[in-house]
This record gives structure tokens, C-alpha cells and sequence, in this order.
């Protein structure tokens, strides 16, 4: 039995080194020479340095994403007069959940910020379909550290997520695999439209407001500011603006939040209503084009910024 | 619970360690591998569990009381009570909508609209592979082939023992009972080998089974649209399909009981590479084949008697294997195929020509008998189309459009070739040919040890760059 027993302990040993070792030559060779930066691409772990420190962290969704997508990184960054990282995840593949792993992952790369600007955004509460993606982490390097923290970490459909960011790596569209820095969108709205707002929300909320989503995410948010706390790293949320307002499930997020405020000492910015008539600051009806991201740094963004440098020059 | 999932995987290894931690300790061994069993199959759908009681209980206390009776019609009586409580479960979840729709479509025929109503009916899971188990124990004991067991638990794990409880392997009670009845020890050899077969399994199920079931749902599903040699592709991925998914289930059935001190019989003898029909059918599906020669062929008088009566007996045996396989007039029709295909051989009697694997110096001898390789598994292929279709009208439709416009233009193109799966298959057809005297394509204990373990890993990295992890269900579920 014992011999049985080593021989397969052996063999499932030597699968996984083979799995792991073809896996990860496959990843690397794959970005040799392409050159990766926080604004042509949509991937965490590839525009992860080691042993650096940051002004900021941004975590989120597309309305993260946004602050560095369409070259807007460099035009943040010299507007806030700060250097940030931004991990915000779109196109259905950000969660509460994979925020929490990518941010463990920054730490344990030892990499410090004294910030996090956590972008929130309603539907990454309530859908437990956009939690499920299983090609969330297709696009990511892969890295035996991460996959370690992954399998340790929260996560929704941990093993289909976990096989596809493997597998993934075989496929021809990873090979092909670059930054994408050509996709730059400077589309304007002209006009407001109501069947496509509702439309969004059918597509954000498949289910609609999901108590059981919502129930695990606050959970995971509540890791990750605990995380980030006790690295001594301060958390804000922010509500970007949108053209229709308040998302549904605002309220009881906003409620949330404000337990987190009093629990946790993290303060809420919202502006989500604060564009509501300037239809030419949004590509659609949520994502601020590259003119509404320098609006609202500018506007919005750079106050709390220059309040939070203050605060640090306080400190010391 | 599939065996192409996680929750399987976990389910073996706890049954496994529990298991052994008994290892002299039989009674309770078998009762870990019966609660491990209704477990398994509750997983899908508990309630269901009744019905393997209800034929548990009803052929053990059956066994008991033939053994004690001496009066040929009280044996009579309790053989049919048997026969009719258990064809009749089966009956009713697997056949009763088919009967009441196709009586109501021959009276209408008729002229008349009956107001028949039919009942929304789950089937339940590997119900005509249970039937059949218990049946051939009832039946054996009513022949005095074998002597009935006493212990309960014993018996009770024999019908519903895991591995092969939803599709098979159809043990005999005469093969697999005095296994739980004699201790079993930890065989080494045993569960290696029982590990090389489930590898193998999951090969062909995940591979090729789940791999071609995408093209062949696609062929199939607008059969209209598509030109003969499309369609010809549809029927051989198809029969690669089936294949790999039911000699692939049976591998990694036979494959678990091994790990747990059993010997299963073996259930495919690499069907494809038949010379003719007849030895098809030697070769495939051999547990359900042998139950119909020993229940009911061989009663109705065999291979005895004249020809008329020799034809008759072919005849039953293929339609009721079709129509054990489905509720439906497209497995009678498969059934009828084979049948036609099978009686030229009886009539010439050519049906026992090949009994044994093809050798590699009668290649040399006779090159030509790969053309009867390929005319087999051509043969067969075409059978294939009445199993896969819905209807029986679909299946001829098929089938002439494949004749007629074999050589048009196709209208999709479909670069089978270029898929990992297509080069699983000649991997398969590779190995399965090499073993072909052997229990299984990997039975390859003799190979040098780092050989060995080359296409172990080799395999191992086939199935996770290339396996369908969808969890497809195994096609035989459905019978």
C-alpha cells in the first residue's frame, strides 16, 4: 500500500512540476520583448515591478480601468502630480474577489503604496455570474506564486478560474498576446438613451440585486481593507460618475460603506451624480471618455489627492 | 456523481483510505462500499434510491427462497415474480411514454384522436444496468448455477457497487458475489494496473468522447445543411465518440474496482478492429451481449434448430438489444441493422470465422484484411447514424444525403485535422492496436519503467492541455 501510495504521490509530483514548468515557459515566452505598461494593457500581473513603492493603488473594475486605459495614465499621473498602479480589471473580468488576490499579490512582490483608491462600482456587489467568469485570469502571466495565493485566496469557481488561467496560457491567442495600446476610444455620447441604460443594467445585474453576491463581497472587501491596514496602507472608495445617476443596489452599498467608515475609519467619495448633464464627458452611459477622466481629476480626483498629501506631510 | 469530476475524485480517495483502513475486516469493508454506493448515486437524485432497494431486497429474499423451495412452480413463480417487479420498474421509467405515444399514433393512424395523456418521467440512472445485474442473479439461481448468498450487505453492495452501477460493466452475480465474499487484500499489481486503466479512461472519454461530441452535436444537430462527406465525417466522429465515452466509462469502472480488490469483467475488446460483425459484437459491449446469448438467446433454442428458427433467435436478440438501449423506434431500427448485417454471416456460417485478435503474421499474409477492418468499422458507422438520430425519419434522410452527395463540395469546412482530439485518436487506435491482446489500450506492465512513465506524464499533459473539462454526462446514462 505504501509503495502504491508513494508511486502515485510520485507521479501526481511530476505531472504538476511538468504542468507548471511547460506552463510557465509557455507565459514567458510568449511576452518576450513586447513591452507591457499600466496603460496598454488590461492585465495585473504583468505591470507588477518588485521592490517598488507607489503613491497609489487603484483597484476596481473598468471604471477603475478607465484612469489608465486610452493613454489617460500619463495625463492622471501629471495632473495628480502622483505615481499610482492600477489594477482595475474590465471587460466582465474584475471582481471584488480577484482585486484581494492581485493586491496579496503586489504585497507579496514587496511593493509598498500608502494609498489604495478602491473604485467602486454597484453591479461588482450583486452579480454572482460576473464573480463566476472562469476566463478572469486568462490574460495574466502566469506566476507559481500566484497560483499559490489563488488557490489559497477568496475566489467563485476557484477551479475553473484556476484551470483556465493554466490551460490559457497554450492557446494562440495568448501567443498572439501584446499590449494593445491602439485600442484608444475618444467616442463621445451626443445623447442620452433609455433603452440602452436599461439594456446595461440587464446585462450588469443577469439576476438582478443577488443577496448571496452581495453578502460574500462585502466579506472580501472587508479582507482586503483589513489587509491593507494592517500594512499600514489607507483606503478610500470612490463612486465615479455615471449619466443616469445611482446604479441599482446603491443604497444598500452606500449603507455598507458607511458601516465601513465608522468600523474601519475609510471614507466614501461619491460623484456619481455629479456629470449627469455632461454628455460629452462619457464613451457610454457609465465610462468616462479621456476628456471626462481629466475633468474629473482635475475636478474632482486632485482636491482629494492634494488633501492626502497634506495629510502625509502632517504625519511627518 | 461523474466520474469527470472533482467531487468524484475526492469521493474515491476518501472511499479509498476508509476502505483499506478495514483491510481485514470484510464485513465492514463491504458495507463502506455499500453506504459509498447509495452515496455515489444518491448524488444524483436520492429518491431513486428506492428503486436499488426495492430490487435488493426483492432478489435477496427471491435467492433465499428458491434455494429452499424444491416445487418447480412455486421456483416458477417467484422466478417470474422477479422478472415481472423488476422488468416492470424498468419498465415503467424507461418505456411506458414510448408505448402510450406509440399507441396513440397507430390509432390515429386509424382515423382516431385519442385523449391519452403521458407522464412527465425522470429515468432514472443506470436503471437498466441494475435490472439486468439483478435479474441474472434470480435467474442463475432458478438454473442452480449458483447458490444464493445469506449476507445481506454482501448482496446489497453487489447490485449497487459504485464503479460500475450507473453503465456497467453488467456483472454476474456468479463473478462478482464471491468476490465480496472472500477477503481482499491491498494488490499492488492490481491497483497499478487499475490506475493505468483509468488513465486510459479518462483519456478516451475527455479527449476524444467530449473532443468529437462538438462536431458531431454540430453534423448532427443541421444534418440538412451539410453535404455526404460531411456527413460521413459526423458518423465517424460519432462512432469515435460513443466509443470513447463507453469503453471509456467501462476502463475507469473496472479501473476503481481495482484499487478496491475487485476484478471486473471486461466490458470492450477494441471493437474496431473486427473483421466482420460478428466479431463486433464479440467485441463490444461484451457484459449486455453475453447477458442476452445466456438469457435469451440461448433459451430460445440458440444456434440449434433449423434456420428459420436460427435467423428468428438473431433477429430477437438485436431488437431487444436495440431497444434496451433506448424508447425510441431509431435503437429497434439500429438493432434491425445489425441484424441484417449479422445473418449473411449465419447464413454462410461465417459468424464464428474470427474469434480470436487479429495476428500480426496473418497481415503478412493477407494485407487485404485491413479492407475488412475498414468495411467493418464502415458498417458500423453507418449503424451508427439510427443511434445518434432522433427519429427514424432523420436517419434515413441522413444516410441517403451521405450516399448521394458523398463527393459535393462540402459546405462548411470543419479541419478535424487540425484539432488536438483527431491526433488523440490515433494515439488511441496506435495503443489499442499494440494491446490489442490485452485487457485494456495501456496495459503496458512490460514496457521499459521510464517509458512507462513517459506516457504516463505524456498522457496525463494530453488530457489537461487538450480535455473537455465541461463535464460532459457519459452517453450510456441515458439507457
Amino acid at each position: 500500500m505504501i509503495r502504491f501510495l508513494i508511486k502515485i504521490g510520485l507521479f501526481w509530483l511530476l505531472f504538476i512540476s511538468l504542468v507548471f514548468g511547460i506552463t510557465f515557459y509557455h507565459s514567458q515566452r510568449a511576452i518576450k520583448g513586447k513591452q507591457f505598461q499600466n496603460h496598454n494593457n488590461e492585465e495585473s500581473l504583468i505591470i507588477t515591478p518588485k521592490n517598488k513603492y507607489f503613491d497609489y493603488l487603484i483597484l476596481g473594475i473598468s471604471h477603475a480601468r478607465n484612469f489608465s486605459r486610452h493613454h489617460n495614465h500619463q495625463r492622471v499621473e501629471n495632473i495628480l502630480e502622483v505615481n499610482f498602479l492600477n489594477y482595475g480589471k474590465g471587460a466582465g473580468k474584475g471582481s471584488i474577489a480577484n482585486q484581494h488576490n492581485f493586491f496579496k499579490y503586489f504585497l507579496s512582490q514587496h511593493n509598498s503604496t500608502d494609498n489604495i483608491l478602491y473604485v467602486i462600482t454597484m453591479p461588482m456587489f450583486f452579480s454572482n455570474k460576473m464573480d463566476a467568469n472562469a476566463y478572469a485570469y486568462e490574460n495574466e502571466i502566469f506566476s507559481p506564486k500566484f497560483f499559490f495565493l489563488l488557490l489559497f485566496g477568496p475566489e467563485v469557481n476557484k477551479g475553473e478560474k484556476m484551470y483556465n488561467y493554466l490551460r490559457s496560457k497554450y492557446n494562440t491567442k495568448w501567443n498572439k498576446y501584446g499590449p494593445w495600446s491602439a485600442k484608444i476610444n475618444e467616442n463621445a455620447l451626443s445623447e442620452i438613451d433609455t433603452a440602452a441604460i436599461s439594456k446595461g443594467f440587464r446585462l450588469a445585474y443577469v439576476n438582478g440585486l443577488e443577496k448571496d453576491a452581495f453578502e460574500r463581497n462585502k466579506r472580501y472587501l472587508v479582507k482586503t481593507i483589513e489587509l491593507a491596514q494592517k500594512n499600514g496602507i489607507n483606503v478610500s472608495f470612490l463612486i465615479t460618475p455615471t449619466l443616469f445617476g445611482e446604479w441599482p443596489g446603491h443604497d444598500m452599498v452606500i449603507e455598507f460603506l458607511d458601516e465601513l467608515e465608522q468600523q474601519y475609519n475609510v471614507k466614501t467619495y461619491n460623484f456619481c451624480c455629479v456629470y449627469m448633464d455632461k454628455v460629452e464627458y462619457f464613451a457610454d452611459h457609465h465610462h468616462l471618455n479621456t476628456l471626462g477622466v481629466v475633468a474629473f481629476t482635475e475636478e474632482y480626483l486632485k482636491p482629494i489627492v492634494d488633501e492626502n498629501k497634506k495629510q502625509k506631510s502632517k504625519r511627518y | 456523481m461523474l466520474f469527470n469530476s472533482i467531487v468524484f475524485f475526492v469521493f474515491l480517495i476518501i472511499v479509498f483510505f476508509i476502505y483499506w483502513l478495514f483491510r481485514n475486516q470484510l464485513k465492514v469493508q463491504n458495507i463502506v462500499i455499500l453506504v459509498a454506493s447509495y452515496f455515489f448515486y444518491g448524488w444524483w437524485d436520492w429518491r431513486f434510491l428506492s428503486l436499488i432497494f426495492i430490487s435488493s431486497i426483492l432478489d435477496y429474499s427471491i435467492g433465499i427462497s428458491l434455494n429452499q423451495i424444491a416445487k418447480t412452480s412455486y421456483r416458477k413463480f417467484l422466478l417470474l415474480l422477479s422478472v415481472l417487479v423488476n422488468i416492470g420498474i424498468l419498465g415503467f421509467f424507461k418505456y411506458f411514454n414510448f408505448f402510450i405515444d406509440s399507441f396513440s399514433s397507430f390509432v390515429q393512424f386509424f382515423g382516431f384522436s385519442p385523449n391519452i395523456p403521458s407522464l412527465q418521467i425522470i429515468l432514472p440512472v443506470g436503471i437498466s444496468f441494475y435490472t439486468f445485474q439483478t435479474l441474472s442473479y434470480t435467474i442463475d439461481i432458478y438454473r442452480r448455477n449458483i447458490e444464493p448468498t445469506k449476507d445481506i450487505i454482501a448482496f446489497f453492495a453487489f447490485v449497487s457497487f459504485f464503479p460500475q452501477l450507473v453503465a456497467g460493466p453488467i456483472e454476474r452475480a456468479r463473478n462478482l458475489i464471491p468476490q465480496f465474499l472472500r477477503k481482499r487484500e491491498f494488490n499492488f499489481s492490481l491497483a497499478n494496473d487499475g490506475m493505468r486503466q483509468m488513465l486510459w479512461g479518462f483519456f478516451k472519454k475527455l479527449v476524444i468522447a467530449d473532443n468529437c461530441s462538438v462536431y458531431v452535436n454540430e453534423i448532427f444537430g443541421n444534418y440538412h445543411s451539410h453535404t455526404g462527406g460531411t456527413l460521413l465525417l459526423g458518423a465517424v466522429l460519432f462512432g469515435f465518440q460513443i466509443y470513447g465515452d463507453f469503453s471509456g466509462y467501462s476502463d475507469i469502472a473496472i479501473g476503481t474496482g481495482r484499487l478496491f480488490g475487485f476484478n471486473l469483467m471486461q466490458n470492450f475488446a477494441f471493437p474496431y478492429f473486427s473483421r466482420d460483425i460478428a466479431e463486433f459484437w464479440r467485441r463490444w459491449h461484451i457484459s449486455l451481449s453475453t447477458w442476452f446469448r445466456d438469457y435469451i438467446y440461448i433459451p430460445l433454442g440458440g444456434s440449434r434448430g433449423n434456420r428459420e428458427m436460427q435467423f428468428r433467435n438473431v433477429l430477437i436478440i438485436f431488437l431487444v438489444s436495440g431497444f434496451w438501449h433506448g424508447a425510441n423506434f431509431t435503437f429497434i431500427a439500429w438493432g434491425g441493422v445489425h441484424a441484417l448485417m449479422f445473418i449473411p454471416l449465419l447464413l454462410v456460417k461465417k459468424n464464428r470465422q474470427h474469434t480470436d485478435c487479429i495476428e500480426n503474421r496473418e497481415i503478412l499474409k493477407n494485407p487485404l484484411i485491413i479492407g475488412k477492418v475498414i468495411l467493418t468499422f464502415l458498417l458500423v458507422t453507418v449503424a451508427w447514424v439510427f443511434f445518434r438520430m432522433p427519429t427514424l425519419g432523420g436517419a434515413l434522410h441522413y444516410i441517403e444525403t451521405m450516399a448521394t452527395s458523398l463527393f459535393s463540395k462540402p459546405t462548411k469546412q470543419f479541419f478535424v485535422h487540425q484539432q488536438a482530439f483527431f491526433y488523440g485518436i490515433i494515439i488511441m487506435l496506435i495503443f489499442e492496436w499494440i494491446n490489442r491482446t490485452r485487457k485494456h489500450g495501456l496495459q503496458i506492465v512490460n514496457w521499459p519503467t521510464i517509458v512507462r512513465w513517459f506516457i504516463y506524464l505524456s498522457l496525463a499533459f494530453f488530457i489537461f492541455m487538450f480535455g473537455n473539462f465541461n463535464q460532459v454526462e457519459f452517453i450510456y446514462f441515458a439507457f
